[in-house]
């Protein structure tokens, strides 16, 4: 019990369209131990960046959590009143996103955006907020760092901006960061120096990582364990390695194969055929089973639970049924 | 920044050049002059002659607009057909009273709108915003001037809650205090009036300008810091949203001068905006070519305002 950090069971996250239930995320268990990245992987509109709002409490104005539990640190984030919350985010939760571009706010200073935070969670004076930012800063590899705080977003590059964003969600040394496809928008070589600095600054602060990608080359390099979402479902879950040599489900296999790799030959790229259903068009069997080579009659009949591969290595596809069932919470 | 204001000053001469020489191609097409609407059976024809001679209207249309030019660069805005009274005089007269109505108005505009706009924005699609929507489009598909008759017509005749013209109780001589509250008293209905044909579209703007900020990446990022509503409001979303107001304000400026010719018109309120109104009837050219000038110089130098307060607004827009 002690070394879960967070704990995600039976998650459910719906949007009210026009007149329509969307269920954005349906019923997602997940779990994240303490110092531990897992990375959380899936075409776009899975339902990822919604599991990772859901726990921040960011849902959009239109969209609410409805049932299950976020338990963080041995405390239901669901039950928490928005006062509460606010003491938890950036403070015990942070949180960076995909497009540093637009992520900070233009019109203030970079020394601004980054002590708000550390004053309002930490109770830091002005003074002492900028030392701290200062000393960040220069841990997230600014050489002239004094500098940065009084220049505003605009005068720094997309990976500068990214490092600002990093510095601010590790300056109050959160148990947990969620980092919402951190590099996606940067170039290749700037991407492979984000990502070692999150390494480093996770062994030096025993940070939680969860990490959410569409990428399986970074999360070799980055992740412990591994969980694949398809259409607000988790599909499999396993330990990186056990995750690579053997992806299990249809669609992890799909995913590796999508990789571009140099040492095969391929004339043309692999893809999945067709594309992730709308939330409000789910099929009645498996949700994967329109776009899956290895689909069965019972696929598109029954919706399939999930089964063990031993070694915590789960998979929710009916290739597996004859293992052990995992009963969901 | 002195440097762009100077340069932005100098551009305005050829733009003001250009400017002058359509007003004085326009004001010249319409038929007639000063002297056309002079039915007076007793006044000699002779005289209007010579009256026309005496002011130049004999000469080419190309010869009188190089006469006025010239008198209007060194200053000499010369003197009304009407009232045989120097342009200058005419304007200074009016203009304070333009002024304070315009002020007022704008004060009001902002004091309305703002909070409007932005509490409309915070509860999109509902009941309160769906009515602030409705409420807008009648204001903006209002007539001005049928909005001033209204006003009129509820708040002066029938609950004599305000007078219906002038700028101070005529012979009451008041001073001090009692003279401010008097010409409050008798502002405040045009200003309102005129004040809520612009609050409809300010309060549409602000809205979704709100809106739209609220979406934006870095206020999501804000949130994600911890920090509570209210500081995201106003640190994060108001100073962005509000920004562009800076646009409409500088068209405000340059509105300022241009009074508002029906409204005044209206209320009998003694402005510029009446001036245009009268002057232009009359064919008083040299007074619709001052006031127009005015105008034009006014919205170009609102123009400048708004441009430099952009810049001191916002960190991206450096000039040098």
């Amino acid at each position: 019990m002690e070394h879960k950090l967070l704990e995600i069971k039976g998650l459910k996250t719906q949007f009210i369209g026009d007149k329509k239930i969307i269920p954005a995320v349906d019923g997602v268990d997940l779990t994240i131990h303490r110092s531990e990245t897992l990375a959380l992987v899936g075409e776009s509109g899975c339902g990822k960046s919604i599991t990772s709002l859901s726990i921040m409490g960011l849902i959009p104005e239109n969209g609410k959590i409805s049932a299950g539990e976020i338990i963080f640190n041995g405390e239901d984030l669901t039950k928490k009143s928005e006062k509460e919350l606010e003491r938890i985010r950036g403070n015990d939760v942070s949180m960076i996103f995909q497009e540093p571009m637009t992520s900070l706010n233009p019109v203030l200073t970079i020394g601004e955006q980054l002590t708000e935070g550390l004053i309002i969670h930490d109770k830091l004076s002005k003074q002492e907020a900028n030392a701290r930012v200062i000393e960040m800063l220069k841990l997230v590899g600014f050489a002239r760092a004094e500098e940065i705080l009084s220049e505003y977003p605009h005068q720094l590059s997309g990976g500068m901006r990214q490092r600002v964003m990093i510095a601010m969600a590790m300056a109050t040394n959160p148990k947990l960061l969620i980092a919402d496809e951190p590099t996606t928008a940067l170039d290749v070589t700037i991407q492979a120096q984000i990502l070692e600095l999150m390494k480093e600054l996770k062994e030096q602060f025993q940070t939680s990582i969860l990490l959410i990608t569409h990428d399986l080359g970074i999360v070799a390099d980055m992740a412990d364990r591994v969980v694949v979402m398809y259409a607000g479902q988790v599909v499999e879950e396993a330990e990186v390695e056990s995750l690579y040599e053997n992806p299990a489900h249809p669609y992890t296999e799909g995913l590796m194969k999508s990789i571009p790799s140099l040492e095969k030959e391929q004339k043309r790229l692999y893809s999945i055929q067709g594309y992730v259903p709308a939330p409000d068009e789910f099929p009645i069997g498996c949700r994967f089973a329109p776009r899956c080579e290895k689909a069965m009659e019972i696929c598109h009949e029954k919706a399939p639970n999930i089964y063990s591969l031993g070694n915590g290595h789960h998979v929710r596809c009916f290739l597996y049924k004859e293992l052990e069932e995992i009963v969901e919470q | 920044m002195v440097k762009f204001i100077i340069r932005r000053l100098l551009g305005m001469i050829p733009v003001l050049f250009v400017i002058s020489v359509l007003l004085f191609t326009l004001v010249q097409s319409v038929p007639g002059d000063a002297f056309t609407g002079d039915l007076n059976p007793k006044i000699d024809k002779k005289y209007i002659d010579e009256m026309r001679e005496k002011f130049g209207l004999n000469k080419s249309p190309v010869e009188q607009y190089f006469i006025w030019l010239k008198n209007f660069a060194q200053g000499e805005f010369g003197i009304s057909f009407k009232n045989k009274l120097p342009v200058s005089d005419l304007i200074v007269d009016r203009i304070g009273n333009t002024v304070f109505l315009a002020v007022t108005t704008l004060i009001i505009t902002y004091l309305l709108a703002i909070p409007i706009g932005i509490y409309s924005a915070n509860r999109p699609y509902t009941l309160s915003d769906n009515t602030i929507t409705t409420f807008s489009f009648i204001g903006l598909s209002l007539p001005t001037f049928f909005g001033a008759l209204l006003a009129i017509y509820i708040f002066s005749i029938n609950l004599e809650w305000f007078p219906s013209s002038g700028t101070v109780t005529a012979g009451a001589g008041y001073t001090g205090i009692q003279y401010l509250l008097d010409r409050l008293h008798h502002v405040l209905l045009p200003a309102v009036t005129l004040a809520i044909l612009s609050v409809a579209s300010y309060t549409r703007y602000i809205r979704s300008s709100v809106l739209d900020v609220k979406q934006q990446d870095y206020v999501r990022t804000a949130y994600a810091k911890g920090l509570p509503r209210k500081k995201v409001m106003r640190k994060h979303v108001l100073r962005n949203a509000l920004m562009p107001l800076i646009t409409f304000f500088g068209l405000d400026l340059g509105g300022l001068f241009a009074g508002a010719v029906l409204t005044e018109t209206v209320f009998t309120w003694p402005g510029l905006g009446r001036l245009i109104f009268e002057s232009t009837v009359n064919r008083d050219y040299p007074v619709m070519m001052t006031c127009y000038m005015l105008i034009a110089i006014s919205i170009l130098i609102g123009n400048l305002i708004a441009d430099i307060l952009y810049a001191k607004a916002d960190p991206r827009v450096r000039y040098d």
